[in-house]
């Protein structure tokens, strides 16, 4: 391996090919310093429109790099050479969503709806960015390790020649909607949402809804938009398969149909479709504008002039648009990370712990943060302590509290009964002078075995608390209270006495 | 401008102690009581790294456990690999208080509703890095306030706080930190050596470098706790290298291809 020579493309070695695509093969890249994974797709340039032409082509992959939407494969980077151009991307270890269906069969339908609207949200989302994926298949459908979809090769489908389109889509012409069979120059939206139905179909049946070792055949099908029903569909989601496989495009759901299906509103991620901001559109973001002028090398008076020209299809207008999208979600990822530094900050002893995440490699020259709580050696197979409170006993119940108020009495606690299982217990802090309050309650956890729950009444809160009050006239010393620590050292030294 | 230069103090000032409370974490107490080494061994299984101490005879917390502790320890007791430090095994926290003459010194502590300004000060002028917030009217520990998690708060908002010009300037323009004398380990220096540097310069972290002065890593008194995780504290005559590489190998758990 050694004598291999290493080819780097950026910061990225070249590894394996991970697989050939549509669009030329796609290699494994990993960053020479970080160890950092990414996906590498090599774009032969015979293969693209010429790309110099009013740098409309070149603009549009640009503005690939502005979109970010967490069930779309980022693409970080595009590099030129003369032959090629490769796109540094995102890389996920989950495999496809294809072997996925593969390995498991048809899946359960809250899976199948899970992987769908995620799928939704991304075509959507680039629908909205004025772009269509016109390829959608379960390969393009990628898997990250937490089995979220990843739509690979958005935008792609619009460099290729149009003859060039059908003939290297790797002869898997199933998910192509009617009019894409028929060679019909313009493909809109409505033919993402048919290769959706398709996958839908696919995940709902393990199957496809259209299907012939004969392609005549299968495109005779596809244009008849007959595909059988198995009984065990839910009726719900037959309506939406029908409404998306529609042949006539008008007649085909739009994504907003989907969107607003019973089947496809159940158990759905409120971050999949953000509530979007009510934005004057008439007042723009200078920012944003300064922004667009930085990342496409333009003026800020072209950008004006694409923006007051309405036409939303201008390339300078979708990357405004992008970056405006991106602002809101970064606001949103600050939110999250202030809720963040409330919630995570204490994490359980593990996660102090190194641990190797999946795609890290342990040759990084990147070393661990030296500050991470050591893991202690040999995995001593050291069994988490639980932590309760309280007492479990199987004796008889007026035994176990006969030993209570034993033990109460040698440490000189005060009590009350409430009722023969039920008191309230108070004992004069040595130092302070004052009372801790406390109550004792033993409720039967089976048919043998009781609990006597320690419940601390020193919290003023407590409903119980204030009745006590009347009582506590004592005097204190200067010291003020302590109260979980009292309340511990009361359960601490009843518990250390019924011990014994 | 005067006003800009001062935007983090007066951020700092605005915020209390209380803002940087997480909604649930975990808070271990120590009874005074407890012997110092399993004191020690707890840090490590809870995952935390200091602890406020409850002296129950006087009913009040006296004072606070941290690695600096456990450094002081080795460092006072270590003879050799082969006598074993008694005291570490047998002192109670109390008595090592006794040893440190560390009764009558209050507890450094802040009330929750004190401003982070305070905290910060109170951290600087007691040399402390811990700092135990504990509410008046309930007598209870609530959180153990560090520098990082106040810069990290810091960190939260510094964006949307006006820019003082000094932060465009390198950090040896406004020398903050240590560009003379400073200290630093071979790698063939043992362990308790670095320890007396540790308590002697009292100083966090030890650049190591190489026969050419590189600085080829660096060993922190995090690092230290690594002997109570692994239980190698009776031999501090081992390098710092060789300390270090065992730091690699708990990083690099075996079965990773």
């Amino acid at each position: 391996m050694a004598d291999k020579p290493q080819i780097k493309i950026g910061h990225y070695v070249l590894g394996d090919t991970l697989g050939v695509g549509t669009f030329g093969k796609v290699k494994v890249g990993q960053h020479q310093l970080t160890g950092h994974k990414v996906a590498i797709k090599v774009l032969n340039r015979n293969k693209i429109k010429s790309l110099d032409v009013v740098g409309k082509i070149r603009r549009e992959i640009q503005n690939l790099k502005l979109f970010r939407h967490p069930h779309i494969i980022k693409l970080y980077q595009v590099i030129s050479t003369p032959t090629d151009i490769f796109m540094v991307m995102e890389h996920v270890s989950g495999g496809e969503l294809f072997d996925y269906i593969v390995k498991h069969g048809k899946l359960k339908e809250h899976e199948a709806r899970r992987f769908f609207q995620q799928i939704i949200s991304g075509v959507d989302y680039c629908h909205r960015h004025m772009i269509v994926h016109r390829d959608l298949k379960p390969e393009n459908l990628l898997l990250d390790k937490y089995l979220n979809v990843k739509i690979a090769d958005f935008g792609l489908s619009n460099m290729m020649t149009d003859g060039e389109f059908l003939r290297t889509s790797c002869g898997s012409p199933n998910y192509a909607a009617p009019e894409v069979i028929s060679g019909r120059l313009y493909a809109g939206p409505e033919v993402d949402i048919w290769s959706s139905g398709v996958i839908l179909y696919a995940l709902l049946c393990g199957t496809l809804p259209f299907d012939d070792e004969h392609v005549p055949t299968l495109f005779r099908k596809i244009k008849s938009g007959i595909f059988p029903i198995p009984d065990y569909l839910n009726k719900s989601v037959v309506k939406l398969l029908t409404h998306m496989l529609q042949v006539d495009p008008l007649k085909r759901a739009s994504v907003r149909d989907v969107r607003e299906h019973e089947w496809f509103k159940a158990e759905l991620p409120e971050y999949l479709f953000p509530a979007q901001a009510d934005v004057d559109a008439s007042i723009v973001d200078t920012d944003a504008i300064r922004e667009v002028c930085e990342k496409c090398r333009v003026t800020e008076q072209e950008v004006h002039r694409a923006l007051l020209s309405g036409d939303p299809q201008d390339q300078i207008v979708i990357a405004y648009n992008l970056v405006v999208d991106n602002k809101r979600i970064a606001d949103e990822t600050a939110k999250l990370q202030i809720d963040d530094f409330y919630l995570a900050s204490s994490p359980p002893a593990e996660s102090f712990m190194v641990k190797y995440q999946c795609g890290q490699i342990p040759n990084s020259p990147l070393k661990p943060h030296p500050e991470r709580m050591p893991e202690r050696k040999k995995n001593i197979a050291m069994k988490k302590a639980k932590w309760h409170l309280g007492i479990r006993s199987q004796s008889k119940p007026q035994d176990i509290m006969h030993e209570v108020f034993r033990a109460m009495k040698t440490l000189n606690y005060e009590w009350k009964i409430v009722n023969n299982y039920h008191v309230r217990v108070r004992r004069k802090n040595p130092v302070t002078l004052k009372f801790c309050k406390m109550t004792l309650q033993l409720y039967q956890v089976d048919q043998k075995s009781y609990l006597l729950d320690f419940k601390s009444l020193n919290t003023s809160d407590h409903p119980d608390a204030a009745r006590e009050d009347e009582e506590d006239e004592l005097e204190g010393g200067e010291e003020g209270p302590h109260q979980i620590l009292e309340f511990f050292e009361m359960c601490a030294n009843l518990i250390t006495t019924l011990a014994r | 401008d005067e006003n800009e230069e001062l935007v983090f103090a007066k951020f700092m000032k605005a915020h209390k102690c209380y803002d940087l409370i997480p909604t649930s974490s975990k808070l271990v107490v120590f009874d005074t009581q407890l012997n110092v080494k399993k004191a020690f061994f707890a840090l490590v299984y809870n995952g935390v790294r200091a602890a406020p101490l409850w002296d129950s005879t006087l009913q009040t917390f006296v004072g606070m456990l941290t690695i600096t502790d456990f450094i002081k320890i080795l460092q006072k007791y270590y003879k050799s690999p082969q006598v074993k430090m008694d005291e570490l095994e047998e002192h109670k926290i109390l008595t090592w208080r006794g040893v440190l003459h560390d009764y009558s010194k209050a507890l450094v502590h802040m009330e929750p509703d004190a401003s982070l300004y305070d905290a910060i000060r109170t951290l600087c002028v007691n040399k402390v890095h811990r700092l135990p917030v504990i509410d008046k009217s309930t007598g209870n520990a609530l959180y153990i306030l560090t520098h990082k998690r106040i810069l990290r708060f810091l960190y939260l908002y510094i964006y949307d706080l006006p820019q003082p010009a000094f932060l465009q300037k390198s950090i040896w323009d406004l020398q903050i930190g240590t560009f003379a004398n400073i200290a630093t380990a071979k790698k063939e220096m043992t362990l308790i050596e670095a320890l007396n540097i540790f308590v002697e310069r009292r100083i966090s972290a030890l650049p190591v470098i190489d026969e050419n002065n590189k600085v080829v890593d660096i060993y922190a008194k995090f690092d230290v706790i690594n002997l109570a995780a692994e239980k190698t504290y009776n031999n501090l005559d081992i390098t710092i290298e060789q300390s270090l590489q065992s730091r690699r190998e708990v990083c690099l758990p075996l079965g990773i291809s």
